[in-house]
């Protein structure tokens, strides 16, 4: 826990939890060692990071593309991202036509092994509520203004599955390598938040 | 949660992963304890949503720290006493003792590995791609992976995903029940009645479908 973290009262959920930790551990449950290992995976392990390598892969490798569209685990897999929440992965691919949008209506599930665990609005009521039934006001909301003549896929994440958006590749990204492309890639744009942003207008975006 | 009304705007800004030091404790204690409490994943989520409305509506982790409390207290890790205590953020005194705790390496293998849901084809698949299909008006009062909002509706099936888990089973302790499972696709003219092209693709499992 930080310091500034100490210097506040602690809340009633930060001693609550704090008190079943104790308990579990006392009671030789729970390893806090385990815990910590945990909480150092999610943060520091995995994280979106991953998702943009798989994307710029895509972006660059036709070959790669194919194969992820067609069996996005094993593919995935080719580069080493799998684990919990990520055991069965499906990619679908932006275009100019076809904008996909992933939300899960039942609880928050997300694919852990190649974006981290989810951002905060993702969990929410107001997310998981609207998306099915309003996803381009939704959209509009994160500051995605859609044509109408895209057809919005939304996928709800009601099975196992765990779904990965492919962005559309951004204007004037040519003759970048791999690692740059997986730079300009966002975690909103994975889940269909965020259309990335011609390169130029990157630095107006910071 | 799919179509209700009244949650307001999403908050892009809201994107942290955890808010507090307590949500990330929460988080991993209820992974590295998941071996000493009965079931799975989808009793797991059940537990989540057998909780009282009001407690279900609150944030996602004080969500997960309810629920973990109740199952503990279902695998008799605590009694009614120790529950009511720990709600209160008191740790009560010793009584008994787990024989053993997944070690951090245990766990580094679990996050990165995972466990899969997909089993061996029990029986062919009773549709295929392409194939219109009703989702059935099922109201199990346990748990169940069929969203209200399609209840009734027609859609189109758009792939097959393998046989998985059935969670309407497992979540019960029933038993895995494996069940082939479909992407199928609904439009939101038929989910809304709008006048919108746009679609939703929900991966359901045979027993809620029907063949028109």
């Amino acid at each position: 826990m930080s310091h500034d973290h100490e210097q506040d009262p602690p809340s009633e959920m930060a001693l609550r939890v704090k008190a079943l930790e104790t308990l579990l551990t006392q009671r030789g449950y729970v390893d806090p060692s385990a815990v910590d290992k945990v909480i150092d995976h999610y943060q520091n392990a995995v994280g979106p990071r991953n998702g943009a390598k798989v994307v710029a892969k895509a972006w660059t490798d036709t070959e790669f593309k194919k194969r992820l569209l067609e069996n996005g685990t094993q593919t995935i897999a080719e580069l080493g991202f799998i684990g919990l929440q990520g055991e069965y992965m499906v990619a679908v691919e932006n275009t100019p036509s076809v904008h996909n949008l992933v939300v899960c209506t039942l609880c928050s599930c997300y694919p852990w092994s190649v974006l981290g665990l989810p951002p905060s609005w993702y969990k929410s009521h107001a997310y998981r509520s609207r998306a099915v039934r309003e996803p381009r006001a939704v959209l509009k909301e994160f500051g995605v203004d859609l044509d109408q003549s895209v057809e919005v896929n939304v996928w709800d994440s009601t099975s196992e599955v765990r779904y990965l958006v492919i962005p559309q590749r951004p204007e004037g990204s040519n003759g970048l390598s791999e690692a740059e492309l997986a730079d300009l890639v966002t975690t909103n744009s994975m889940i269909g938040t965020h259309v990335l942003p011609p390169v130029s207008k990157v630095g107006e975006q910071l | 949660m799919g179509g209700m009304r009244g949650f307001g705007a999403v908050d892009p800004s809201d994107d942290e992963r955890f808010h507090a030091e307590w949500e990330k404790r929460v988080f991993a204690v209820c992974l590295v304890n998941s071996i000493h409490l009965s079931g799975n994943a989808d009793t797991t989520r059940f537990r989540l949503e057998q909780l009282p409305p009001t407690d279900y509506l609150r944030s996602y982790f004080e969500r997960w720290y309810l629920a973990q409390i109740n199952a503990c207290r279902e695998a008799n890790i605590i009694n009614e006493e120790e529950k009511s205590a720990l709600l209160s953020g008191q740790v009560p005194a010793q009584r008994n003792e787990a024989e053993f705790a997944l070690t951090p390496e245990f766990m580094e293998r679990l996050v990165s590995s995972g466990v899969p849901t997909v089993r061996e084809e029990s029986a062919a698949p009773a549709f295929g791609v392409g194939d219109e299909v009703r989702a059935r008006n099922l109201n199990p009062a346990t748990h169940t992976r069929l969203p209200g909002y399609v209840k009734g509706k027609i859609g189109q099936i758009t792939a097959l995903r393998g046989t998985h888990v059935f969670p309407d089973s497992n979540a019960k302790g029933d038993g895995e029940d494996p069940k082939p499972l479909y992407a199928v696709r609904f439009s939101c003219r038929e989910l809304w009645g709008d006048e919108s092209s746009d679609s939703v693709i929900l991966d359901l499992w045979e027993p809620y479908l029907e063949m028109l």
